[in-house]
């Protein structure tokens, strides 16, 4: 082909390069790595374009400069100690050093250290205390006997329960079956002698069949729920409060015994186990007493009970 | 290359990536013996088993991504590296701030301490063309540093 006259090959054809080009290839033109056509199309911009040559020259003095820096003298002692095998001490400082453990090792062990803490944190927080295992935070009351208080006194007994000791406890319930009992207007409920009285409840309290609660409740913490409605509640309420009085018992609440309501009579009273019987057979006479045993987490002393009675008023 | 140049341009390399004397240090002493642990133990500097530059360029690549996050302020102190007399370190300090990592970590290896591209893209795992491209456009601002300064 090249004996064809007048054929130019494109292979020695004259390169002309832009301007862009030649800035992008001034790296390579001033390292010798260019071949003869490009090394020449170079010096042909540079020569036409003193911009193009000032930014050679500017690239020959970096390189330069690069040069002067990479005859910086390193001392001997520093190249001793990068020579120099570490003391066994430091050889392991850094074995043991947290940023050279393997990253699943430092994951698990980040993951026992918290699970640790949580632990200990579970353990010695009192939950009991703060109430979070409480049976009446989900309808069930956990009372250990071993806390369970016992008041010796009765007159400590307030409201708010606060004075409390440990004891056994025993748990007895009386259901008395309802007497039928029609209400005369004509028949008072007058305030017997308190020895007929006395003597007729004990012989009442003799028939009464006593039924155990075996339920695993520790604890004397319950309390009786009573109703009972009569239409003369005005007559009887001073009656019952005397009653019971008699008998013993003592107001548990915050108000006196038969605090009066619009519709009816409320009494809450603690009375001993013995008594209470009576009491109930006192009542079932007036009119028939339905009695409910609830768990509640008030403890009473051993040998006592709870009641809180309504006597409803009768239209 | 022999040890003793491997172990001068190690040093150099992390002296003039890291700027600061103390850290430089420990990556020299880090980066040598990995490198020394890669190639076998060698304790006898006579030995003729050299490490790959390649190896070597590699290995300082690798330490320079760890310490480059300790590294406090520019702490020169001219204690352990003696540049020549009339050097300005201030403008290099400034082409490494100025500039990217890819681009001064280029210029250190290519130009100041003289590996081939082959080698450069081989330890770091890039093509020749990438290296001198860097390299190029790393001395690019660095020369354009030199003439604002002047």
């Amino acid at each position: 082909m090249s004996e064809i006259i007048g054929y130019k090959s494109p292979f020695n054809q004259k390169r002309t390069l832009s301007k862009f080009l030649c800035q992008e290839i001034m790296y390579d033109y001033v390292t010798n790595k260019l071949d003869k056509a490009r090394v020449l199309a170079v010096e042909e911009c540079l020569s036409k374009d003193p911009e193009l040559k000032q930014a050679e020259l500017a690239l020959r003095e970096a390189i330069n400069y690069c040069d002067q820096l990479s005859k910086t003298e390193i001392t001997q002692p520093f190249m001793d100690q990068i020579s120099a095998d570490p003391p066994w001490y430091q050889a392991i400082k850094r074995g043991t050093s947290w940023r050279t453990w393997p990253e699943p090792l430092k994951w698990a062990f980040e993951a026992g250290a918290v699970s640790l803490c949580v632990a200990v944190f579970v353990y010695l927080t009192p939950w009991h205390k703060i109430g979070f295992f409480n049976k009446n935070f989900s309808g069930i009351t956990l009372v250990d006997d071993r806390r369970v208080p016992i008041l010796k006194d009765l007159s400590e007994v307030d409201a708010s329960a606060s004075n409390i000791e440990e004891g056994p406890v025993k748990i007895v319930i009386a259901l008395p079956p309802p007497v039928p009992h029609e209400e005369s207007s004509q028949k008072k409920a007058t305030a017997p002698s308190p020895k007929e009285t006395s003597a007729y409840i004990e012989a009442e309290a003799k028939k009464l069949k006593t039924k155990t609660i075996t339920k695993a409740v520790k604890g004397n913490a319950f309390v009786y729920r009573a109703f009972m409605s009569s239409g003369r509640i005005d007559e009887l309420t001073p009656e019952i409060v005397a009653t019971l009085s008699t008998l013993g018992g003592k107001k548990a609440g915050q108000v006196e015994l038969g605090w009066k309501k619009p519709n009816g009579s409320y009494f809450h009273f603690s009375i001993s186990e013995e008594q209470y019987l009576k009491a109930l057979v006192y009542l079932n006479k007036i009119s028939p007493v339905t009695v409910e045993k609830s768990a509640h987490r008030r403890v009473m002393p051993e040998g006592f009970v709870r009641v809180i009675l309504w006597v409803e008023k009768k239209n | 290359m022999n040890t003793e140049s491997q172990k001068k341009a190690v040093s150099l390399f992390f002296f003039y990536s890291l700027m600061d004397e103390t850290q430089a240090l420990q990556a020299s002493v880090k980066t040598i013996r990995q490198c020394y642990k890669t190639m076998g133990r060698l304790k006898n500097e006579e030995s003729v088993k050299l490490i790959d530059n390649t190896t070597l360029i590699h290995a300082t690549h690798k330490n320079w991504i760890k310490y480059k996050e300790k590294r406090g302020s520019f702490n020169a102190l001219d204690v352990g590296w003696k540049p020549s007399t009339g050097t300005d370190l201030g403008l290099w300090r400034h082409f490494i701030r100025e500039s990217e990592p890819e681009e001064y970590l280029t210029v250190i290896w290519s130009v100041i301490l003289k590996f081939s591209d082959e080698e450069i893209s081989s330890g770091i795992g890039v093509a020749p063309g990438t290296v001198r491209h860097r390299a190029g456009r790393g001395l690019k601002k660095l020369s354009s540093m030199m003439v604002t300064s002047v």
